[in-house]
Order: structure tokens, then sequence, then C-alpha cells
């Protein structure tokens, strides 16, 4: 579905992604592990076309069309769902204008704002979030959780094909956080889509359980595996981890 | 919501179309004495009218033009045509009677269309005289006058001359003194004790011709304890050539009374908005100024309101839209004498492809007023490096007891945002969009639906091709 190649992006003169190779396919679940500061949200941002960042090298395909020509809002019509990490408030836009404006970007035709609504409401109730909450301003004094689970409901209301949650889980309480697990497999119950998660805790990514890991260091995958890497980084940190005392023990 | 009066399908041309103007020529450009003096007298008017009509023209004469705000360079008085009329038709009853070509132009505003389905009257004004001017039958037996304002000063003699330039004297300023030398047309509405206008009552002005002045003056007079909302809505052709419009608009909101006042301003480019608009407002009464200004080249337009009652309030919510080419000088002036006032005043503004736009208020709370509060807000959207929003509050206090709170806020739609609606698939035309209908809400949720969407239309007319 997603496969990168050799990616070099920078911002300004500072090289932030050296090389990144990255391949994702249906039904894969990845997490990506690393350090502050490591480019692991500039990454997602790069494969959205932030246009903050310069790509110099490499390529990104999703679906067999190259991205770097898509400018963002086809990147995201295509499939590609970046959440936020700080999703930023929109002034006077209602969370049903915005996703009514998402859906039909998306879908010309699509136009029964009734059904559209219910199944929002549905998702709004899952995420325990109040059914007031469509009618307020997106991310207007909302919550860091209240944040979250507005991007997870955008998720599951657009339905992409492969969503890119950057630490979808901070600023939520331990219920939350099911809550997201729970959505997070309701998007992905016919098998055919995607993810990537930046997460910084264990517990949601025990409650996901993805199929494979990367470390993102200093702008390069320095490895990739399973399972056992996170235990890993869970047992020595990611110092350890970048002077290969870890791999070696 | 179903209804059919849809203002949001307008197209440029329904408000760009120009009609023949050939009556244009009849009429002289320039102004002078014997010009006031064939206006009174077209109009059959009473001696008083021509006295005022006569001393506002030797003030006009003696006034500076303003020494501050937007430059009236341009404005060349003796290119301007200060009276012309269209038809000999006057003020039909019926839309039928209306000359054909200009019934088709209200038409194309979808005015006769509104006036069917959800106002409680309309008056039409094409240059300097009305065509059209009718009330519901149901309103006019409770004793709504709603009419034509040079057939009240035939009609209602005792009535108009009671409250004629009252509230906004001739010597106000240069063009308040030129509005009442040439005036002609405009809308006369007294609503009796008690009654409650439930639909809005509608006047529509439309300027047709090349250097046109329309000089229309608007009075209302609400009694006590009644409720109105009147919207004014206005727009010409554009010919690249000066034109001017300097209105006047008095309203005298009596005690408990509830009077919205709403205004869509589209003038064409070339047009300098010179209009003034004050209002009275005695005990418990409330003042509503909306206001959405996109049109003009050049305006100056500062909605007044006088808290001259006990526990009067007053809220003023304006939009102003400075597109490339337009200084949009607006703002508020409230003066509070009255105890326990209030007043709310909001404004917006949008500065696009190196338009100006600048918010002027004043707010004057007396030595009187006990316990005023004043809440001021500007806000300002801007959306290139080489558009200007400026904001230029004052605030006199005379009284300590007052509470007075201002905010300003300016700033560009930030890279953040977009490239969050980008990330939901909403493409960055209509997120800008959305995000300036967000920004204005607060203002256009006031309107009727009807209207609200008209001027969601008219901020999507001047939002084409804002990427680049």
């Amino acid at each position: 579905m997603l496969k990168i190649k050799n990616l070099c992006a920078q911002f300004e003169d500072k090289k932030i992604l050296k090389g990144i190779d990255l391949e994702i396919k249906k039904g894969e679940i990845h997490a990506l592990l690393g350090p502050n500061g490591s480019g692991k949200s500039t990454l997602g941002r790069i494969i959205l076309g932030d246009k903050k960042y310069d790509v110099t090298k490499g390529s990104i395909e999703f679906e067999k069309q190259d991205f770097l020509k898509l400018k963002s809002s086809d990147r995201a019509k295509a499939g590609f769902f970046l959440s936020f990490q700080s999703p930023p408030e929109l002034d006077g836009v209602n969370a049903n204008d915005f996703l009514f404006a998402a859906k039909k970007a998306g879908d010309p035709e699509f136009h029964s704002s009734f059904r559209f609504k219910k199944a929002l409401s549905g998702h709004f109730e899952d995420l325990h979030l109040d059914e007031e909450f469509m009618n307020r301003e997106v991310n207007k004094g909302a919550s860091g959780g209240e944040r979250r689970k507005m991007e997870i409901a955008s998720l599951l209301a657009l339905d992409g094909k492969l969503a890119f949650l950057d630490e979808i889980d901070s600023g939520l309480d331990v219920d939350g956080t099911a809550c997201v697990a729970k959505a997070i497999q309701e998007f992905r119950k016919d098998g055919d889509k995607a993810l990537m998660l930046i997460s910084h805790t264990e517990k949601l990514l025990n409650l996901v359980q993805p199929t494979h890991f990367h470390i993102l260091c200093n702008g390069e995958i320095i490895q990739s595996g399973g399972r056992e890497l996170m235990e890993k980084v869970h047992k020595c940190g990611f110092c350890n981890f970048m002077n290969k005392k870890c791999v070696q023990q | 919501m179903c209804s059919a009066v849809d203002f949001a399908g307008l197209q440029k041309q329904d408000l760009d179309h120009s009609n023949n103007q050939d009556y244009a020529k009849k009429f002289d450009t320039g102004l002078s004495e014997k010009l006031v003096r064939s206006i009174s007298e077209s109009k059959n008017e009473p001696s008083w009218m021509l006295d005022i009509r006569l001393q506002a023209l030797q003030k006009f004469n003696e006034l500076p033009l303003p020494s501050w705000g937007p430059s009236l360079k341009k404005l060349d008085f003796k290119k301007i045509r200060y009276f012309a009329k269209a038809s000999d038709k006057k003020n039909s009853k019926t839309w039928d009677d209306v000359d054909p070509e200009i019934k088709q132009t209200f038409d194309r505003l979808k005015i006769p269309q509104a006036e069917r389905e959800i106002l409680a009257g309309v008056g039409a004004q094409y240059e300097s005289e009305n065509i059209y001017h009718s009330v519901k039958d149901v309103w006019s037996k409770q004793g709504v006058i709603f009419e034509d304002f040079d057939t009240a000063v035939i009609k209602y003699p005792e009535l108009v001359k009671k409250y004629f330039s009252k509230c906004v004297p001739l010597t106000d300023h240069k063009f308040a003194a030129l509005h009442y030398a040439v005036t002609s047309g405009g809308t006369f509405l007294y609503v009796p004790k008690g009654v409650k206008i439930t639909q809005p009552l509608q006047a529509y002005f439309r300027m047709n011709a090349m250097n046109q002045g329309q000089f229309e003056h608007t009075l209302i007079i609400v009694e006590e304890d009644t409720q109105v909302h009147y919207i004014e809505g206005c727009s010409a052709p554009r010919y690249g050539s000066e034109s001017l419009h300097a209105g006047c608009v008095e309203v005298f909101v009596k005690k408990a009374a509830q009077m919205r006042y709403s205004s869509v301003e589209n003038w064409s480019k070339d047009t300098f908005n010179l209009n003034t608009k004050r209002a009275i407002v005695n005990d418990n009464a409330k003042m509503e100024w909306i206001g959405g200004n996109l049109g003009s080249g050049v305006t100056m337009l500062y909605p007044s309101s006088l808290l001259v009652g006990d526990n009067a309030r007053a809220d003023h919510l304006g939009i102003a839209f400075a597109n490339e080419g337009q200084n949009q000088d607006v703002g508020s002036k409230v003066m509070i004498s009255g105890k326990n006032c209030r007043t709310n005043i909001v404004s917006k503004s949008l500065s696009k492809g190196g338009g100006i736009s600048t918010y002027r208020g004043i707010v004057d709370v007396k030595k009187s007023a006990e316990n005023a509060v004043v809440h001021v807000e500007c806000d300002a959207l801007l959306f290139d490096g080489h558009s200007t929003a400026d904001t230029i509050p004052q605030i006199n206090c005379e009284n300590e007891s007052a509470q007075i709170t201002h905010e300003a806020s300016a700033g560009k739609i930030s890279d953040e945002v977009l490239l969050y609606f980008e990330s939901r698939g909403i493409e960055e035309e209509v997120a800008r969009g959305m995000i300036v209908n967000g920004f204005l809400n607060e203002v256009v949720k006031t309107l009727p639906l009807e209207y609200a969407s008209e001027l969601n239309r008219l901020i999507e007319m001047e939002m084409e091709n804002s990427i680049g």
C-alpha cells in the first residue's frame, strides 16, 4: 500500500530524514518507536505533503500513485489519514460541518446528511463523546483527550486506507486508551486497512498488537523487527539501543 | 430548512447587469440651487422641505471634506448626476405595474420572490425614486405605515416634519448636508405602539446609470413595545467611473421597542459609499445594527446609537470585506447618557489583494451614564502580506462606574490550519471559504437564513481565485 524509498528531507538547512525505506502492506500494523526529535512526526507530515519540508531525494508511492506529485488534499483523498499530534482549533467551524465537507471532498456524490449524522453520532458515542460535540467548534477549548478522540472519530467517518496515528494515546486516561484501541480495531475489521502508530506508551501497543516495529533515530530507521524490539526498548531505553549495547546483550 | 428564495444562487451577472440608461441623458450632472429647487418642485414638496434643502446646500458649500479617513480626491462633485428617474411610474403597488426592464432587474435579485415568501413588505428604489412600495395588508390594518419617503412627505407631513433631520442634523458633516440638499426616495416606516412585526421588511436600492448619485432618506419610528426587523440591500453595476451614495438613516426607538436594522451593502467598486446611520434609543429599548459591507471603492460608514434612555441597549455587529482597490473605513459610534445601558460592538474585517479595512469607532460614556457596560471586539483576517487591517477604537469615559472591555485580534490564516483541512481531503480553496465563514459566523448567524446565504454567496464571489 505504501512504499517509501530512500526518502531524504530537510527543514530549512537541517536534514531531518536521511534515507528512509519503509513498506506497509494491507492488513499490517506498524509501530514507529524512537526518541523525541528523531523525525517520527515529520515522517507523517512529509507523507501528507507539509510544504514546510523539502523532500530532497527518494520516493513515496501510495496505492501505486506517486505521492510527491499530489497536493495534500489529494493524498488524503487517496486514503492516507494522518492524525495530528496537536490538532489546531477551527474558529467558527463545527465538527459536523467539517467532517461533512471532508466526506464530500472524498466523494462528490455524497449528500445523505442524515445517514452521515447518524453514523457520526454512533462514532462519537463509542468514543464516549457527548452528542453535543458534533455542534461544537472543532478542537475549540477541547482537552487533549477530546482532541485525540476527534481525530479518531474523523478516521472512522472518513474511512481512509492507511492511518498514520501520531501519539493518538497521549493525554488519554486508561478508559480513553481502551476506547481508542477499540475504535482502531473497528477501523481495520475488514482486513484491508493498514496502520502506522507512533506511541510512547506500552498500553496502546499491547491493546492493538502491531505486526511490525521500527526504531527511528536521528532521521534513520536503525532497526526493524517484531515485538521483541519493543521489549528491548522498554528494557534498555533508546540510548542503549543507539549504542547497540542492548542488541548485544 | 426549505425555502424557495435562493439568494445563494446569485451570480455575478445578476449584480453587474446594467439596463438601458438613455433616460439619464435628460438629467444634468453637477450640483446647483436650481437643481435643488427642481427636485423639490418635481415632488410637490411643502415649503419647509425646500427650506431644509436650501439650508443644507449652503452648509454643504461651507463644510470641508473630512480631514481624516480615506482619500476622497477622486470624487468629483461636478461629474455626479444627483437626480435621475428611469421611469415615470412611481411606487407601484404590484410588480406587474413596474416597467418590465426594471422589474427584470429586481427579479434577478430575487426581491419579488423574497417578498412573497418571507417578507412583510418591500420597497424598491431604482436611481432616485422608488418604483415599488408595498406592505402586506395584515400590517397596514394594524396601523403600520411603510411608504416611499417622498409619498410620506405628502401623505403624513406632520409626522415626517416632527422627526425628519432630528436624529441626524443637516450640519452633522459635509455629506449629511449634501444628502439633505438632494435627498430623493427612501423609506418611511412607522410602527404604532405594541405592534410586533413577525416578518422582516426590506428595502432594496439599485443604481443603474454611470456616475449616478443616490441620496435616499430612511426614517423609522418604532413606538413603545414594538418589534421590527428592517433589511436593506443595495447594488449597482460597475462602469469604471465614480458614483456616489450618500444616504441617511434615522431611527427613533421608543420605550421597550426592539429594532433590528440589517444591511447587505454591495455597491459596485466605483462607488463612494458615504452613508450616515443613527438611532436614538429610549428606556428599555434595544437597537441592533447588523451590517455586511462588501462593495464600494471607498466606504465611510459608522452606524451610531445614542442610548439616551435608562436600560437601553445597542448591539453593533459588522462585517467588512476589502478586496483589491477597496478601502473599507467602517465602525460604530455609541453615545451613552442613560443609566444601566449596555452596548456590544463586534467588528470582523477581511482584507485581500491589497485591500484596506479599518475599524474606526467611538464609545462615549457620559457623566450621567451610571453602570454602563461596554464591550468592543475587533477581529481582522488578512489574506496576504500586502493587504491592510487597522483598528482605531476610541473610548471616552466620564463615569467611573462603567465596565469597559476591548478585545482586538489580527492575523493571517495559518498554514497549520490549512494543512489540517487538507489532511481531511478538503481543498485549499474550500478550506479558505470555510475558515472565512467560520470567522464571520458570529455576525452572519444573526441574519435570517436566506440573507445569511446571500451574504455567504457574495463573500464566496469575492473569494474566487483567492489562491495564487
